[in-house]
């Protein structure tokens, strides 16, 4: 083999392994909006229904430290057979992952949150799809200084508390999935 | 500050604020005068001045993350109002936007309104306990 050749081949392998270590972190970096939420992260979680005998109801969602409080949500909407509900939040976490919906690849472009953190605002929705609670929140935190980032959340650990109040409705929202984004997206006419 | 109770289940309230009014004192005030004890608030409006707090893990302490001596957006207020020791304690979280555009925030610690500050107060008749937390230093709401 020439010396040319034999460089050329070089260049090729190396450029292979760039192109795999380049699509791994690629990977890494991106989740699909259908990812499945694990439960059973925030064992911590308490829940308090805050006017009992009405028909929509309201619930105090209270997280402690550790507690990973996106797969807590999807826990409480299972467990109390939410399928309709709106919430908002406030409260501080150490470590966070929140997503930034790239809408060429349709999927979540992930953007971590190390340190502590306010939560200075989250807000967020529960409907159903294909029967199942499906949980979309975003928020926005603060650092030390005072600046903000925010994003759809992927997850959260709480650090010391969160303090979530939720408003269930008595009625069903339900979702479906949308070919042109991949997301499920709440459709009020869906029967 | 002007306010009007606009539904009764859930007892609701909306809370007008004006220029000059400081908005972490008034709501304090408000929860004491009508005996809140769990309610959820959110509020948009303007500021004229703002100090907004981060929590120091290390000193269990909240540090002033930002003092914006400036008119900015007010473009989310949340919070929520629970009993310590029996009387209410109001925590809110807040993001202001600049004239560029970019936003701050914080734990509410003093927030000066011009010219309004528009806020709805949902009040549950259960109550909402605090009790403190020796691990964080701080009065956490328990249910």
């Amino acid at each position: 083999m020439s010396k040319i050749k034999r460089l050329g081949c070089a260049l090729v392998l190396i450029g292979i392994t760039a192109v795999m270590v380049r699509s791994q972190n690629k990977a890494d970096e991106y989740v699909t909006p259908a990812e499945a939420v694990p439960t059973g992260k925030a064992p911590k979680m308490q829940v308090q229904l805050l006017n009992p005998g009405e028909a929509t109801k309201q619930y105090a969602v209270i997280f402690y430290q550790g507690d990973e409080a996106y797969s807590g949500l999807q826990e409480f909407a299972e467990k109390y057979h939410v399928t309709s509900a709106h919430f908002t939040a406030i409260g501080a976490l150490n470590g966070a992952t929140v997503g930034w919906f790239d809408p060429q690849r349709k999927m979540y472009k992930k953007i971590p949150i190390n340190g502590q953190h306010e939560v200075i605002g989250m807000s967020g929705d529960i409907a159903l799809y294909q029967g199942k609670p499906v949980v979309h929140t975003h928020m926005v935190v603060g650092g030390p200084d005072g600046t903000t980032r925010g994003g759809h959340v992927l997850e959260a650990y709480v650090s010391p508390t969160l303090e979530v109040m939720v408003t269930v409705d008595p009625v069903t929202m339900r979702k479906r999935l949308d070919p042109e984004t991949n997301l499920t997206l709440i459709d009020p006419a869906l029967k | 500050m002007r306010w009007k109770q606009i539904e009764d289940a859930p007892k609701t309230f909306v809370l007008i604020f004006e220029t000059g009014d400081e908005i972490a004192n008034a709501l304090q005030q408000f929860a004491k005068g009508q005996g809140l004890a769990g309610s959820s608030f959110k509020a948009i409006g303007a500021l004229s001045y703002a100090r907004l707090g981060w929590f120091n893990w290390a000193t269990k302490k909240y540090d002033p993350a930002c003092v914006l001596d400036e008119q900015v957006e007010l473009l989310s207020l949340i919070g929520d109002i629970a009993l310590r020791d029996g009387e209410p304690q109001v925590h809110a979280h807040v993001v202001v936007g600049r004239s560029d555009g970019t936003a701050h925030g914080g734990h509410l610690l003093e927030a000066r309104v011009r010219p309004t500050c528009e806020l709805v107060l949902t009040e549950s008749p259960v109550h909402l306990q605090k009790k403190y937390d020796p691990k964080s230093g701080i009065a956490l709401i328990q249910v």
